[in-house]
């Protein structure tokens, strides 16, 4: 299986991705441990990625996976998908649902998951533009709370630091989580040209900006104590804002942020067919639905507060390994052993 | 409409709910929650004990009102039953007239609760009473120190002083006095606020530019006495703030968010137990006024 993008499409792709249901929780764990300085760190973190995205580009022929680093991956995304079924249902029976039963809210949103799965990659690859205007109305809505916030909240930076200060930089990887399918979608560009350097800052400070937003408007609007009770501080900010046309905005968030995932679910299942059934497999639509079958499944067992808190706390050091650590492992491998994109779909053809 | 006040005893809020329900053929619901009123005796232990279940629903409107009530709460339920309307909705009303008028802050369920998390800033909620006639009156803000009422409470042009000072003006800030015995009232048109802040030292420097709404004595046009009416203002004013300020410092309560500025900008001076160290501070006003609009006459 084969596909061909634009580079608006492959950040478009990357963009879902890494924003997908990352961007309602993380805030309050970086808070919890890097208090005033989560902006800051943020920050850096996102100077880390941008050189990454800068190496990536550089690089990225040598990114060429074998057996094992494919298998390795496809269990990373599985993980992270069933993580995102986990938590996307949590969040809908805490907020919208409390009285369906789990099972039959995720049949419902994997099935249309398998649906979008099973058709022609194109749709997979676009359906992301239908979250434009959506996030321009979450943003709309998100300044609406300005009147409450507190500027003060944002200082002073490095003063009250704990002794886990340092684990804000861990969580604040949350963020850019998915970073690996830039060099995985990377040879998939329709012209394989460079991508200029303005692009990949274009997409950085898009990225960056999106986040930040996020991170300070938490820290501004919460104090530090009350932040730490707050799972989800986006919507709860949400929750609070009081407009005319509707009673609850948070649950009109809600229902964006769902779709928003479900494109990020049906993005990482795009990158993983790409993987997957880059030989040519059996029964593909029978292998894919027994994959959500199985995510399904499994995420129905473990929909509980403690497995969510589990997960969140130690996810992130399988993010940094997946996305940070073992490209750039594979792609020097690769380098020294002088292996590249090109030279492996030669020798497949 | 007919309104039916159905009372329930239990150990929380939620348990309270749960004996009512026990009482009428329906279920409360609370996303139709407006105002919550909590009795000055609940109030002077920590508040949040009461409020919490609010918060942790998401059904709950946490853009609801909050007031403290002094004595009995039932008097103030039974107006439901001589008004063509709730009396949830009536102090919704009641509370957003208040606010309106910069006669308390504008706080709701959430960003009261923000501050009780917040050991830089306290609360101030509407204090109401029930007034001879039976109508429940505001008699100015209830002051917190950290999570409990202090028992202190500010009368409404103190809290309009307190309005001014935290910037949280209303649609409409009316501030009145005698001048050379004739009326003046003036409007608080904008409102600016530095902090000049040392270790133990505070100096508020308020700047204010005011709207005349009333003054029979007119001739504003007149320099002279354009410059004595301000003046005039200026002194009563900051006089009024400071008077505000030192209540606040008896009561230990920072409800201006001092303690924020002296956190972000100051952190080396802030302590801990910021409600103690502000009540000790030498915290001073100082005011400058201008007048900027005299109305449609001179």
């Amino acid at each position: 299986m084969s596909i061909q993008l634009t580079k608006l499409q492959l950040f478009l792709l990357m963009f879902v991705m890494q924003t997908g249901f990352v961007y309602t929780s993380f805030q309050n764990i970086i808070i919890e441990h890097g208090n005033r300085d989560a902006t800051i760190q943020f920050i850096i973190i996102s100077v880390i990625f941008f050189l990454q995205l800068l190496f990536f580009e550089r690089t990225h022929k040598y990114f060429v996976l074998n057996s094992f680093t494919k298998t390795l991956y496809l269990i990373y995304w599985s993980l992270y998908v069933t993580v995102f079924v986990i938590y996307i249902t949590y969040v809908l029976t805490s907020w919208i649902f409390p009285n369906t039963p789990t099972i039959v809210l995720i049949a419902i949103f994997l099935s249309v998951c398998f649906y979008a799965s099973i058709s022609r990659p194109e749709t997979a690859v676009n359906i992301g533009v239908v979250l434009i205007p959506m996030l321009f109305l979450f943003l709309v809505f998100m300044f609406l709370t300005i009147p409450n916030l507190h500027a003060t909240n944002l200082l002073p930076f490095f003063y009250d630091r704990q002794d886990t200060w340092w684990m804000g930089f861990i969580y604040a990887t949350y963020a850019f989580g998915g970073a690996e399918v830039f060099v995985v979608l990377r040879k998939y560009l329709v012209s394989n040209d460079k991508i200029p350097k303005k692009s990949l800052f274009l997409y950085f400070s898009l990225l960056t900006s999106f986040y930040l937003l996020s991170i300070s408007f938490s820290l501004m609007y919460f104090s530090l104590e009350e932040i730490k009770l707050i799972p989800e501080p986006i919507l709860y900010i949400l929750h609070s804002v009081e407009v005319t046309f509707a009673k609850r905005l948070d649950i009109f968030f809600v229902y964006i942020w769902l779709s928003w995932s479900l494109v990020a679910i049906v993005n990482y299942a795009l990158v993983m067919r790409l993987v997957y059934f880059e030989k040519k497999r059996r029964l593909p639509r029978l292998q894919q639905l027994i994959f959500f079958a199985i995510i399904g499944i499994t995420a129905n067992f473990l929909i509980k507060f403690s497995v969510l808190d589990f997960l969140n706390n130690y996810l992130v050091y399988l993010n940094i390994i997946f996305t940070f650590i073992l490209p750039v492992l594979i792609i020097f491998v690769n380098k020294i052993r002088g292996r590249t994109v090109s030279e492996l779909e030669k020798s497949s053809s | 409409m007919q309104t039916i006040i159905i009372t329930g005893i239990g150990i929380s809020p939620r348990d309270v709910r749960q004996d009512a329900e026990l009482k009428v053929e329906q279920t409360l619901d609370l996303s139709v929650l407006s105002t919550v009123l909590i009795s000055e005796d609940s109030a002077k232990d920590d508040i949040y004990e009461y409020l919490d279940g609010y918060f942790r629903d998401p059904n709950s409107p946490i853009t609801s009102k909050l007031a403290i009530i002094q004595g009995d709460l039932k008097p103030f339920f039974e107006l439901s039953e001589q008004k063509q309307t709730t009396a949830g909705e009536y102090y919704e009303r009641f509370i957003t007239s208040l606010e309106e008028n910069s006669l308390v802050i504008p706080y709701t369920l959430q960003t009261a609760c923000a501050i009780l998390f917040e050991n830089a800033q306290d609360l101030a909620l509407p204090y109401l009473k029930m007034g001879e006639d039976g109508r429940p009156v505001s008699d100015g803000l209830a002051l917190f120190s950290g999570r409990a009422f202090t028992g202190s409470t500010l009368n409404t042009n103190e809290g309009v002083m307190l309005n001014i000072l935290n910037n949280s003006l209303g649609f409409a800030t009316r501030i009145s006095y005698l001048y050379k015995d004739s009326p003046v009232t003036v409007r608080i048109n904008k409102t600016k606020r530095n902090l000049d802040i040392s270790e133990n030292k505070i100096v508020i420097d308020k700047k204010l530019e005011l709207m005349v709404s009333e003054y029979p004595q007119d001739h504003l046009s007149d320099d002279i006495q354009r410059k004595d009416l301000q003046q005039f203002l200026t002194e009563k004013i900051e006089q009024d703030m400071n008077e505000v300020i030192k209540k606040l410092q008896e009561a230990k309560s920072d409800a201006l968010g001092l303690g924020r500025g002296v956190r972000a900008f100051h952190p080396k001076y802030f302590k801990k137990d910021w409600n103690e160290h502000f009540s000790t501070m030498d915290i001073s006003v100082k005011l400058s006024v201008e007048i900027v609009k005299t109305g449609i006459l001179e």
